[in-house]
C-alpha cells in the first residue's frame, strides 16, 4: 500500500525485503500497553485476530515521504542508558505520568540503525525522524500525546544521531556502578550482547578481534563506550541520574527533565509502584547491590577497571559539576 | 492459497477506519471469522472460512519466522 496506515497504527518492526527497507505497522492501543517493553505489548496485540490477520506494510520511503508532510510534535523525551540501572523502573513512572505514552526499547529502532549503518548521517537522521514521529500519531479522537522513548543500552552509541534527530528533545543518562552493571549483564546477557557481531560493528571492531575476546572485555568495553558518548554529548537538554537517586529523587527528577506535573494522586499511584521489581512487577524490590558486587569475579573487575571505570569517573565527576547536581543534593 | 476476494477484503479493511473498528471489538476467534465472512459478503466478496483461517496461519508463521 502507498499510503500509511491509519493514525492510531503504530510501527512493530523494521526488516528488510530485497533491496528495501520495509515497516510492519499494527493497530496499537496505548492505554492497554502496561507491558515492562513495547515489544511485549506488540506481541499482546497480535494474540488479537484483527492484528494478526491485519498488519500492514509499508516501505521506509512511504514512511519518510508521508511523514515530512504531516506535523508531529517532536518526542518529549529521551531515556538513555547503561542497562541493568533502574531504567525500567524510570519507564514505569513515566507511563504512569498524565498523558503519555512511552515506546520502550522498541526493536523497530534498533533494527533501523543497524539496517542503515552504511548510510549517509544525514539519510540516518531523515529515516529516524519519520520513524520515531509515527509513535507520536494521535488516534483521530485524542490530543497529541506527549511521547517518550527509552532506548536499547546499546543504543546510546548511536546517541549523537538520535539528538541530531530531535536537537531540542530533553534526555536523560542513567549511569550505575559499571561493575555491578557487568555483573547483572554476565548472569543474565542482554540480546544484543549475544551477538558478537554486532558488539563488535558497535565498538568498531573486525568480527574476528571481536570473537576472540572474553564476554566480561566485550561488555565493559561497550559500557565504557556509552559512558564516553554520554559525557561527550552532554548539553543544556542532558540531565544525568545515578542509580542511588532513583529511590528518593526520581519523581523530581523526571519533572525537571521532561517538564511532567504530578498530580498527588498520579505520585500516590506511582509510589506504590516502585516497591515492586520493574521488570516483574508482581515481585516485591530489593536492593540488590552487595549482592552484585559479592558476585564479581576478578575477570569482571579487572575488565572493568581497564575498560569502564575511566570513562564511568569521568562522567560521574561532571555529573557532580553540574549546577543541577547541587541542586538535587539540596533537595 | 487465499482468494483473490479475501485479499481485495483485506486491502479494503485496510482503508476503512469503520470496518476496522468493528472488526478490532470482536476478540474472539469464532465470532471474529464469523463477522469476517457476513462484512465481506455484504460487500460482493466470496471467500470462505477456510481462506480466512488459512490467512491467519500464514500471518502467525510470518509474524513467527521474522527472525529467521
Amino acid at each position: 500500500m502507498s499510503a500509511l496506515p491509519p493514525d492510531g497504527w503504530m510501527p512493530i518492526r523494521v526488516y528488510r525485503q530485497d533491496t528495501q527497507i520495509m515497516v510492519d505497522w499494527c493497530a496499537f492501543d496505548w492505554q492497554r500497553a502496561v507491558e515492562p517493553f513495547f515489544d511485549q505489548a506488540v506481541d499482546r496485540e497480535l494474540m488479537h485476530p484483527f492484528n494478526a490477520l491485519f498488519r500492514a506494510q509499508t516501505s521506509l520511503d512511504t514512511l519518510v515521504a508521508r511523514q515530512s508532510s504531516a506535523y508531529i510534535p517532536p518526542p518529549s523525551g529521551f531515556v538513555f542508558h547503561m542497562s541493568r540501572c533502574g531504567s525500567t523502573l524510570v519507564t514505569r513512572m513515566l507511563q504512569m505520568a498524565p498523558h503519555t505514552r512511552v515506546a520502550v526499547e522498541p526493536g523497530s529502532i534498533s533494527m533501523l540503525l543497524r539496517l542503515t549503518a552504511d548510510r549517509s548521517d544525514e539519510e540516518r537522521v531523515a529515516l529516524l525522524r519519520a520513524l520515531l514521529s509515527a509513535f507520536g500519531r494521535a488516534s483521530s479522537a485524542d490530543a497529541p500525546p506527549r511521547y517518550f522513548f527509552k532506548f536499547d543500552a546499546w543504543d546510546t552509541c548511536d546517541l549523537p544521531l538520535i539528538r541530531r534527530a530531535f536537537p531540542d528533545t530533553p534526555w536523560m543518562f542513567l549511569y550505575r556502578d559499571p561493575l555491578e552493571v557487568l555483573v547483572s549483564q554476565m548472569a543474565l546477557p542482554s540480546g544484543t550482547l549475544l551477538s558478537r557481531f554486532d558488539v563488535g560493528a558497535r565498538l568498531g571492531l573486525d568480527p574476528a578481534t571481536a570473537f576472540g575476546m572474553s564476554p566480561e572485555e566485550l561488555c565493559a568495553r561497550l559500557l565504557g563506550m556509552c559512558c564516553r558518548v554520554a559525557l561527550e554529548n552532554l548539553d543544556e537538554h542532558a540531565v544525568l541520574v545515578d542509580y542511588c537517586q532513583l529511590h528518593n529523587q526520581l519523581f523530581d527528577l523526571l519533572a525537571r527533565a521532561f517538564d511532567i506535573t504530578w498530580t498527588p494522586e498520579d505520585m500516590r499511584h506511582a509510589r506504590r509502584a516502585t516497591r515492586f521489581h520493574a521488570k516483574q512487577p508482581t515481585e516485591l524490590f530489593t536492593d540488590d547491590t552487595d549482592r552484585k558486587r559479592r558476585m564479581a569475579t576478578e575477570a569482571m573487575s579487572a575488565a572493568v577497571e581497564r575498560w569502564t571505570r575511566g570513562p564511568y569517573d569521568e562522567l560521574v565527576a561532571a555529573h557532580r559539576n553540574r549546577d543541577s547536581y547541587k541542586l538535587e543534593q539540596a533537595t | 492459497m487465499p482468494s483473490s476476494d479475501w485479499e481485495c477484503f483485506r486491502e479494503l479493511v485496510l482503508h476503512d477506519h469503520a470496518l476496522q473498528q468493528q472488526l478490532r471489538e470482536t476478540p474472539d476467534w469464532t465470532n471474529f471469522l464469523a463477522l469476517v465472512l457476513r462484512l465481506g459478503a455484504e460487500r460482493g466478496f466470496r471467500f470462505t472460512a477456510a481462506d480466512v483461517e488459512h490467512a491467519m496461519q500464514a500471518a502467525r508463521r510470518a509474524w513467527l519466522e521474522r527472525w529467521l
